[in-house]
């Protein structure tokens, strides 16, 4: 079982982890992204793109209409990419592929897809802590 | 040929510098600040200053390439893009019809 310590913030209230995202070059580029149980799929910076090492998915770019972002719709190209999470203390997830979609965005979004899915959250927002536990 | 300083491609084993997390928890405190001096850009952030600012990624760091510490040591910046926060992400845009008002 591995936890993750998230970061926790308020005003305005956050809950971030950092992720360590497999990039073109072969290293890895160390992110935070937001928990966000609202996600059935991770967000990830467009501009991420140029540097990250993804693979397609079928779907590809698509257009998403009615996304419930107001007066709004997006496109947004899905992928696969490769990462694991750590935090401050060193510890470490295994490292798995997360299916993700690369929008006009300027945080990553971590969703349930491939990764919430597979966790305990436990977030305290009055001692400003929380963890994310895998088995 | 020069070597860039700017550290951002880490390998497997290679644990995060602690300046990555202290340095994101400034931005999200500083958030406000920020956005209010350099709008909403791409920064570059290193122990708790701005070393670059760019309208794109790449601007951003070639913006930090010119304002590095002293000395020849690599650096572990972070690199954020500012954008003013929406409070709710997820609102349709419908009329909303509200409830009719008991007069009784």
């Amino acid at each position: 079982m591995t936890r993750i310590t998230l970061r926790v913030y308020r005003d305005p209230g956050q809950a971030d982890v950092f992720l360590n995202i497999k990039r073109k070059d072969g290293g890895y580029d160390k992110r935070a992204a937001i928990v966000d149980t609202g996600a059935e799929v991770s967000l990830l910076p467009s501009f991420l793109m140029n540097v990250l090492d993804f693979r397609p998915s079928e779907r590809g770019a698509f257009t998403i209409e009615q996304a419930g972002i107001a007066k709004q719709t997006f496109q947004a190209v899905e992928a696969y990419i490769t990462a694991f999470l750590e935090d401050e203390a060193g510890n470490r997830t295994n490292e798995f592929e997360i299916l993700a979609w690369f929008a006009d965005a300027n945080n990553i979004l971590l969703g349930f897809d491939g990764v919430l899915e597979l966790a305990v959250l436990h977030l305290d927002m009055l001692n400003l802590s929380g963890y994310l536990e895998f088995l | 040929m020069p070597t860039s300083r700017i550290h951002l491609s880490y390998s497997r084993d290679e644990k995060t510098p602690p300046n990555i997390f202290t340095d994101h928890d400034w931005v999200r405190h500083q958030q406000a600040e920020l956005l209010a001096e350099y709008g909403e850009r791409f920064i570059v952030v290193y122990q708790e200053q701005v070393l670059g600012v760019g309208d794109t990624y790449e601007a951003a760091l070639q913006s930090a390439e010119s304002n590095l510490p002293p000395g020849d040591a690599e650096i572990t910046p972070i690199v954020e893009l500012l954008r003013k926060r929406q409070p709710f992400l997820r609102v349709r845009p419908s009329d909303i019809q509200l409830p009719a008002r008991d007069n009784g």
